[in-house]
């Protein structure tokens, strides 16, 4: 008898946690690489011969596929090499695969971004777009959350955004914007797990959500400003700038 | 036929491009933005030594082919320049404004200004399918190696509103699986002569291809479907499709019974 399709998980597939995996990856110039270098899943009693696999989005089509091996023969630190220049913008899909030919997902972990260099990935995505003579534009889709778009001519649109100097500058109106979406927010289901995620990143002592009247605009611009001072004072945004002012001018 | 050099809009030249969208909308009547695509205080020259013959596609295929081979000859080039025509919003926007006596159409071939995104390319991953030549183009160039298999959503005028093509270009798992797409392909395209099965794209009848992009997402989350064999996801597809799958899709008359009763 064929089965059918009665619900999202109908065959019991383990959702494997975001702490028991991380994906580090390396890129130089058009290259990169990356290893599976956690992959802690011995609470979930997979059988010793199921099979890893991790597959990796990047843009619409952009589909890879990496046969890592049956899990009791994980080499955790070979690298796979990556066929786009786009790495740091991969999201991966991990799935432990029944032995056998049944095809059955006994276990996945999904959205996993890559970490690049050993730093933890951001919360904010950043996305190299089109974007004629503007450096950066935050783009808040409803579905997919805020992402910081970077001009796609920017040499090194990676470094850019890290650099103090952009952070500094960018990062206060960029939370500010965030800050009246999460106010404003009506989501549910997989939108408002990043609505959720965003309001943890934004508590601060001096701001809380909690007394912000989500009728009132003035309340949200209130929440909103709040949330962008206090985001500058944690990561000492101004004393960090005036520190890298001088440096450049020496 | 007019021939033209290829460019992209900036900032100023997509604004400008949208203002007079907006006004052909408003007045409901066509004018020229012949001078819009030579601006050079708008547009950003691309490439000069190849040009660009701007006619009519017969559809979303030829529209797709023609995109790839041009964008394909002129790689070099584009990439000296650092534009990257995956997602570049003022490059696709030009070639909508230079194909724009041909896109300003609606199903029937009249007179029609549709959605800004089927003209301005939308920024968001979700739904930049919809500018009507980048979207042809993304799937003709996601399927290069197995054209055939996504012919039945390119098989339609680029400006016709496809049910089949919205369908496949919105579902990414499908298009990179060519095993789905065989499959799906089995089930809508009737074999003798090519077409997609008009019930197919019909929400009222059981195994239709919405139902099947719905039924496919779910069965992605709990079977690795990339791995598996045409026959081995077919093996999965819940009764309703069986009929498609016999070639004898339901009749045009026979609907599903309504779930309020």
């Amino acid at each position: 008898m064929r089965p059918t399709v009665a619900n999202l998980n109908f065959t019991s597939r383990k959702r494997i946690e975001r702490s028991h995996v991380r994906i580090s990856g390396t890129t130089a110039g058009n290259e990169g690489y990356f290893i599976l270098d956690r992959f802690d899943v011995s609470e979930y009693e997979f059988p010793y011969d199921a099979q890893l696999f991790v597959e990796s989005w990047t843009g619409k089509y952009g589909y890879q596929r990496f046969d890592v091996g049956r899990l009791d023969r994980l080499d955790l630190a070979k690298r796979h090499d990556f066929a786009s220049n786009d790495l740091p913008n991969a999201t991966f899909r991990i799935k432990v695969v029944a032995p056998g030919s049944s095809g059955k997902i006994l276990g996945d972990a999904d959205n996993i971004p890559v970490e690049i260099g050993g730093r933890p990935p951001s919360i904010l995505p950043i996305d190299p777009v089109d974007l004629d003579n503007r450096v950066w534009w935050l783009e808040i889709d409803e579905e997919t959350g805020p992402v910081l778009q970077m001009n796609q001519r920017l040499p090194d649109y990676q470094q850019i955004a890290r650099d103090i100097e952009f952070r500094a500058t960018v990062m206060p109106s960029v939370v500010y914007q965030i800050a009246l979406w999460v106010a404003s927010s009506t989501s549910s289901g997989e939108a408002d797990a990043k609505v959720r995620r965003w309001e943890k990143a934004l508590t601060f002592p001096s701001v809380d959500l909690s007394k912000v009247n989500v009728e009132d605009e003035d309340s949200r611009q209130d929440f909103a400003t709040r949330a962008a001072k206090a985001f500058a004072k944690h990561h000492d945004l101004f004393e960090k700038f005036i520190i890298s002012l001088d440096r450049n001018q020496q | 036929m007019t021939t033209l050099r290829m460019r992209y809009f900036s900032q100023e030249g997509i604004d400008e491009f949208e203002q007079h969208l907006s006004r052909m909308a408003d007045r409901d009547e066509r004018h020229s933005i012949s001078t819009l695509l030579e601006d050079s205080a708008l547009t950003v020259p691309l490439e000069n030594r190849r040009s660009l013959p701007v006619h009519e596609f017969s559809n979303r295929a030829d529209c797709g082919r023609f995109f790839y081979k041009k964008l394909d000859v002129a790689s070099s080039e584009l990439r000296a320049a650092g534009v990257n025509p995956v997602g570049h919003r003022g490059l696709w926007t030009w070639f909508a404004a230079a194909w724009l006596e041909h896109l300003l159409l609606d199903s029937k071939g009249n007179f029609f200004v549709g959605a800004k995104e089927r003209y301005i390319l939308s920024t968001s991953a979700r739904r930049d399918y919809r500018h009507l030549l980048y979207g042809p183009w993304m799937l003709y160039t996601a399927a290069l190696e197995n054209p055939d298999l996504v012919e039945i959503a390119l098989c339609d005028p680029v400006t016709k509103d496809s049910p089949v093509f919205e369908q496949l270009a919105s579902r990414r798992d499908i298009v990179t699986n060519v095993h789905a797409l065989k499959l799906l392909n089995k089930c809508y395209r009737n074999t003798t002569t090519g077409v997609v099965h008009p019930q197919a794209v019909r929400d009222d009848i059981a195994g239709g291809l919405r139902r099947f992009g719905s039924v496919y997402s779910q069965l992605a989350v709990n079977y690795d479907l990339q791995n598996m064999t045409e026959s081995a996801i077919q093996a999965l597809l819940p009764a309703e499709f069986q009929p498609w799958l016999d070639g004898r899709p339901p009749d045009l008359k026979t609907r599903k019974p309504s779930a309020k009763k």
